[in-house]
């Protein structure tokens, strides 16, 4: 239920932001910092709760677990850098196509 | 106007960042607590986490089991790298995650069947020698009568159904 007030909300902001940029351009250029930034607190995240996990039990060797848990942060903060790289990409193609059009 | 767009468009983004890592935070979480990933965690812990601490010292669980058995500390790599006990120290945990966190009952191991899962894997290692195989077998009888009370006595649960 909180998962979905969540995406619900998150949702919510990107249609704003969309609508409040008006510019396509801009927009995407938003998203691939959105994504970077996201990607970069997700790797954060992972790691603060790595150290937590680490530092809380001591009776035995949690690392194993700590890892497997980070992985899942890690995998997730690659798939938003990828997002934002694709963005980013996109967005450079945009501008050099437009660049092109208008010396034309 | 442009100025107070500017703000707004920045305060969302900031908003956007937090909820989004939140909302990952929160799957990841509830992905971890599934019942799936328990048994993958549980699946991924061998003897030797159990006898370690994160810097890969040995705790005091090494040194009782090293006291009570009087055994060296190759003997005790030994049995710690066994790959059929670690076979069975993932049998007991399964065991004990499916009975506290699966209210499964009937998948509590008796004593008897605890034992019986010590001795066949200790048996079926050729790199254990039979003195250590003895040792390992007659300490276990010691205890056999509270082993299976003293596994399905610790503490499980899931986060957020404490």
């Amino acid at each position: 239920m909180i998962g979905y007030i969540l995406y619900g909300i998150i949702l919510a902001i990107v249609i704003i932001l969309i609508i409040k940029i008006n510019n396509e351009l801009l927009i995407i250029k938003i998203f691939s910092i959105l994504s970077f930034l996201l990607s970069f607190s997700v790797f954060f995240i992972g790691y603060l709760i790595k150290i937590i996990i680490d530092n809380k039990i001591n009776f035995i060797n949690s690392i194993v677990i700590s890892n497997f848990i980070f992985n899942k942060f890690i995998a997730i903060g690659f798939i938003n850098l990828i997002i934002g790289l694709l963005f980013a990409i996109l967005y450079i193609l945009l501008i050099i196509i437009y660049k092109k059009r208008v010396n034309k | 106007m442009i100025k107070s767009k500017g703000i707004i468009i920045s305060v969302l983004i900031i908003l956007l960042v937090f909820l989004s890592t939140i909302a990952v935070t929160y799957s990841v979480v509830i992905n971890v607590v599934s019942n799936n990933e328990i048994y993958e965690i549980v699946n991924v812990i061998r003897i030797r986490d159990l006898m370690t601490d994160n810097n890969g010292n040995y705790n005091s669980a090494y040194y009782n089991v090293k006291n009570k058995l009087n055994i060296s500390d190759d003997e005790a790599n030994l049995l710690m790298e066994s790959s059929k006990l670690n076979e069975s120290l993932k049998i007991v945990l399964n065991s004990i995650v499916s009975y506290k966190v699966d209210n499964d009952l009937d998948s509590k191991m008796s004593n008897d069947e605890l034992y019986n899962l010590i001795v066949s894997s200790v048996n079926e290692d050729d790199n254990i020698s039979n003195n250590l195989k003895n040792k390992v077998i007659e300490n276990s009888k010691i205890y056999i009568n509270d082993i299976s009370k003293f596994l399905y006595d610790i503490d499980v649960s899931l986060l957020g159904n404490n």
